[in-house]
C-alpha cells in the first residue's frame, strides 16, 4: 500500500469514527452524560388527564396531591385520573388488562387497586372509597372549587312526600362523596315553607339551599332573596337537563335555580275502554270534540285553567310574554276561549272541581281524564292495566303541540352565601340533578325526571316525560298566582256569555291594574 | 478509481448526518403505539429522569409535548376554554401544535391556542395553584 493509499484510507477511518462517536451520543449535537436511573414523574395539581398506554416497562409515575404514586399500568390500559381542588382524586380504569394500582406515598405499600371498568375515590391522606362503576366527570368540577368544606343548611318542600326519603338517602351518599360538605336537611309542608323562607330571608337569616317550586323561585328571585345561577349553566353543568325545565327558571333573562323534579299535565285514559270501542286516544283536539261531541267516550275536566293551558299556547295565546308584559288579549286566546267554552258545553264532557270528577275517572264514568303526574299512583291504584297516558291533542287549527304547563321544584341558594358555601350548595344539587338520584325519583313512579339521560321504563311516566319536554313555563311572573285568578275568571265568564274578545280584554284590564306592564 | 468513490461516500454520509443534527426540518410527533397522556383540564408538574420508553402529553388545545431529555423539570396547564400553558423549569422541553414545533429553554413558558402554533417563547410567569383556580381560562386575555 503506498504512502497514498494510506493517507485516504485515514481520514476515511477518521471519519466513520466521528459520525459513529456523533451517533453514540444520541441527538448528534451535544453529548450529554448517561441518564440517572429513577422515574419520569409527573404530579397532578389539579385537574383531569386520560392516559393509554402501549409500551411495557415503567415509563412515568403519576404522583396525586397526598404524594400517593400511580405507576404507569399495564400495556392496553386505558385510564382517567382526577383531581379536585379538595385534592380528593379519582382513578378510573377504562380498560385494564392488569388492575391498576396506586402506592402509598413510599412507592411500595399497595393502597388500592382498581380493576377494569371500576373507579375508586380517594380524599387527599384518607381511606378509599368501595370499588364502584365508573362515573363520568365533568371535568369543570375538578377545576373549580365543587368540594370545599361546608356546612349547608337546606329546607326542602318534600316533607311527607314519597321522595322525601330518597332525599335524605341522597344527602348520605354526597356526604361519602364529599365528606368535607356537611347538610343539614329540614323539610316542611310546601306553603309552610314558602311563608317561613321568605320571612327568614327578609330578615336575613336563610339558609343556605332551599328545595322550593319554581313559583316560588321567580317571586323569590323578584324580591332578591336568592342569587341567579347563570354561570352553572353557562359552564356547561347542566348540559344534561332538558331546556323546558330550566325555562321555569328564568326570569329577567337570568337563571334562578337549578331543577330537580317536573311536573305537568297529560291525558290520562281508560285502555280497557278505548280497546272496546277500538278507538285510539285523540292526537287532536279535532278528534277530542268528535270523540266528546258525537262518540261514546267521556272526558273529566278538571275546572281550572292551569289543566286546559297547553291548549291557549297550542292556539298560540299567551297570558304573560317572556318580557313580564301583558299579551292576553291575542287571536291566540280568543281561538282557545272559543275551543274551551264548545268543549265544555259538549255532551261528554265533565267539567267541575278536580275532586269531583276524579272519581268519574276511577269509576271508569269517563274514558279520559286531563290531569297531573301526581295522580298517576292514584289512578294507577284504580285502573291498573287499564291506565294509558297520552299527549295532550296537538291543536289542529294550528299544528302545534299543547304545551302545557310545566313546573319544577329546584335547588335555589340564598343570595346571603360566601362563594365557598355557593359553591359546595352548587355541588349539591348537580348531585341531585345527577343520573342516580333521577332514577331514584323514577322508581317513585310519580315524578318526572329533568335530566334527559335517565331510563324510564314505565310506559306512563314516560308518556308525562315527553309531554314535560313539550310543556311551557307558563307565566314566569312574580304575580304568578294573581295572573292564574284572573286567567280564570276570564275563563268562567265565556261560560256566562261574554265573548272571548271581551272576556280576554277584562283579564288584561285586571292585570294592569294588579300593577302587571302592558 | 473505487477508492475515490468510496471516499465520496463517506464524506456525503458524514455531511448529511451532521446537517439533520444541526436542525433540518423535524416531522411532526408521531403519537401511534406510544404512551399517551392527555391533560384535559389543569395543572400538571413533570421530572424526567429517563427517556426509555418516552411518552407524549397532549392537550384540547392540540398541543404535543413529547417527554423531555432527562432532568427536564416542566409544567402544562390547560384552562376552561383549553388554552395550553407549557413551562420548561430546567433541561428543554419541546412543543408541537399546529405544524409547528417550539423548543423551551429553562425559564421560558409558550402558549398554545387552540388550534394555533405555539407562541413565541416568553419568561415564565408563576402558575400557583390558587390563582389558577380564581383564573381557570388561563392565556386569556
Amino acid at each position: 500500500m503506498n504512502r497514498r493509499n494510506r493517507s485516504f484510507l485515514l481520514i476515511v477511518r477518521v471519519l466513520i469514527v466521528i459520525s459513529l462517536a456523533l451517533a453514540v451520543c444520541g441527538g448528534l449535537v451535544s453529548c450529554k452524560e448517561p441518564p440517572e436511573w429513577g422515574e419520569n414523574v409527573i404530579t397532578l395539581i389539579v385537574g383531569e388527564l386520560n392516559g393509554s398506554v402501549a409500551h411495557r416497562s415503567e415509563p412515568y409515575v403519576i404522583v396525586m396531591p397526598d404524594g400517593r404514586q400511580m405507576p404507569a399500568p399495564a400495556v392496553g390500559t386505558e385510564f382517567t385520573v382526577a383531581v379536585d381542588t379538595t385534592g380528593t382524586f379519582v382513578v378510573q380504569a377504562h380498560a385494564a388488562p392488569e388492575p391498576i394500582i396506586v402506592y402509598e406515598p413510599d412507592g411500595v405499600t399497595p393502597s388500592f387497586k382498581v380493576p377494569q371498568e371500576k373507579e375508586v375515590t380517594t380524599p387527599a391522606g384518607g381511606e378509599p372509597s368501595p370499588m364502584r362503576e365508573i362515573e363520568p366527570i365533568d371535568p369543570h368540577s375538578t377545576i373549580k372549587p365543587a368540594a370545599p368544606e361546608a356546612e349547608l343548611e337546606m329546607w326542602h318542600s318534600w316533607a311527607g312526600e314519597p321522595e322525601e326519603e330518597i332525599l335524605w338517602a341522597a344527602v348520605e351518599q354526597f356526604h361519602e362523596r364529599y365528606p368535607q360538605i356537611e347538610i343539614r336537611m329540614e323539610g316542611m309542608e310546601r306553603d309552610a315553607l314558602r311563608e317561613k323562607y321568605a320571612v327568614s330571608a327578609a330578615a336575613g337569616v336563610a339558609p343556605d339551599l332551599v328545595l322550593a317550586s319554581s313559583d316560588a323561585a321567580i317571586e323569590w328571585a323578584a324580591q332578591g332573596f336568592i342569587q341567579p345561577l347563570d354561570d352553572v349553566e353557562e359552564e356547561g353543568r347542566l348540559a344534561d337537563v332538558y331546556p323546558a325545565a330550566l325555562d321555569t327558571l328564568r326570569y329577567e333573562g337570568r337563571l334562578w335555580g337549578i331543577p330537580i323534579r317536573a311536573s305537568t299535565v297529560a291525558l290520562y285514559y281508560n285502555r280497557e275502554l278505548f280497546d272496546e270501542w277500538g278507538l285510539e286516544p285523540p292526537s287532536t283536539t279535532d278528534e277530542l270534540r268528535a270523540m266528546v261531541q258525537e262518540g261514546y267516550a267521556t272526558l273529566a275536566l278538571p275546572n281550572h285553567i292551569y289543566y286546559t293551558y297547553g291548549f291557549l299556547e297550542g292556539y298560540g295565546g299567551q297570558l304573560v310574554d317572556e318580557g313580564g308584559n301583558v299579551v292576553v288579549e291575542s287571536e291566540g286566546t280568543y281561538a282557545y276561549l272559543n275551543f274551551i267554552r264548545d268543549l265544555v258545553w259538549s255532551r261528554n264532557v265533565r267539567y267541575g272541581p278536580a275532586g269531583e270528577v276524579q272519581p268519574l275517572f276511577q269509576d271508569y264514568e269517563a274514558a279520559m281524564i286531563i290531569d297531573g303526574v301526581w295522580m298517576l299512583p292514584a289512578y294507577r291504584e284504580s285502573l291498573g292495566e287499564a291506565l294509558g297516558v297520552a299527549l295532550l291533542p296537538r291543536v289542529a287549527e294550528t299544528g302545534r303541540y299543547s304545551a302545557p304547563v310545566l313546573s319544577t321544584d329546584a335547588c335555589l341558594i340564598s343570595a346571603a352565601v360566601s362563594d365557598a358555601d355557593r359553591e359546595a350548595a352548587v355541588a349539591f344539587a348537580l348531585f341531585l340533578t345527577g343520573e342516580d338520584f333521577q332514577a331514584m325519583l323514577v322508581e317513585t313512579g310519580n315524578a318526572i325526571p329533568i335530566n334527559m339521560g335517565v331510563r324510564i321504563d314505565d310506559a306512563a311516566l314516560f308518556m308525562f316525560f315527553k309531554q314535560a319536554n313539550l310543556a311551557s313555563p307558563g307565566p314566569l311572573h312574580p304575580e304568578r298566582s294573581a295572573i292564574w285568578e284572573i286567567a280564570q275568571r276570564m275563563q268562567e265568564r265565556v261560560f256566562e256569555e261574554w265573548s272571548p274578545e271581551e272576556a280576554a280584554k277584562n283579564a288584561a284590564a285586571e292585570m294592569h291594574e294588579a300593577g302587571m306592564r302592558r | 478509481m473505487h477508492k475515490l468513490v468510496f471516499c465520496w461516500i463517506a464524506l456525503v454520509a458524514v455531511i448529511a448526518l451532521l446537517a439533520v443534527a444541526c436542525g433540518g426540518e423535524k416531522p411532526p410527533p408521531d403519537l401511534s403505539d406510544a404512551n399517551i397522556i392527555e391533560l384535559i383540564i389543569g395543572l400538571i408538574e413533570g421530572e424526567n429522569h429517563h427517556a426509555s420508553e418516552p411518552y407524549f402529553i397532549t392537550t384540547p388545545s392540540g398541543a404535543v409535548i413529547p417527554a423531555p431529555a432527562p432532568y427536564a423539570e416542566f409544567t402544562v396547564a390547560v384552562g376552561s376554554d383549553n388554552v395550553t400553558i407549557v413551562q420548561a423549569h430546567s433541561g428543554t422541553v419541546e412543543v408541537y401544535a399546529a405544524g409547528t414545533w417550539q423548543t423551551l429553554e429553562a425559564g421560558e413558558q409558550t402558549v398554545v391556542w387552540p388550534g394555533k402554533a405555539p407562541s413565541t417563547p416568553a419568561p415564565v410567569i408563576p402558575l400557583d395553584r390558587d390563582s389558577y383556580l380564581q383564573d381557570p381560562e388561563l392565556g386569556g386575555g
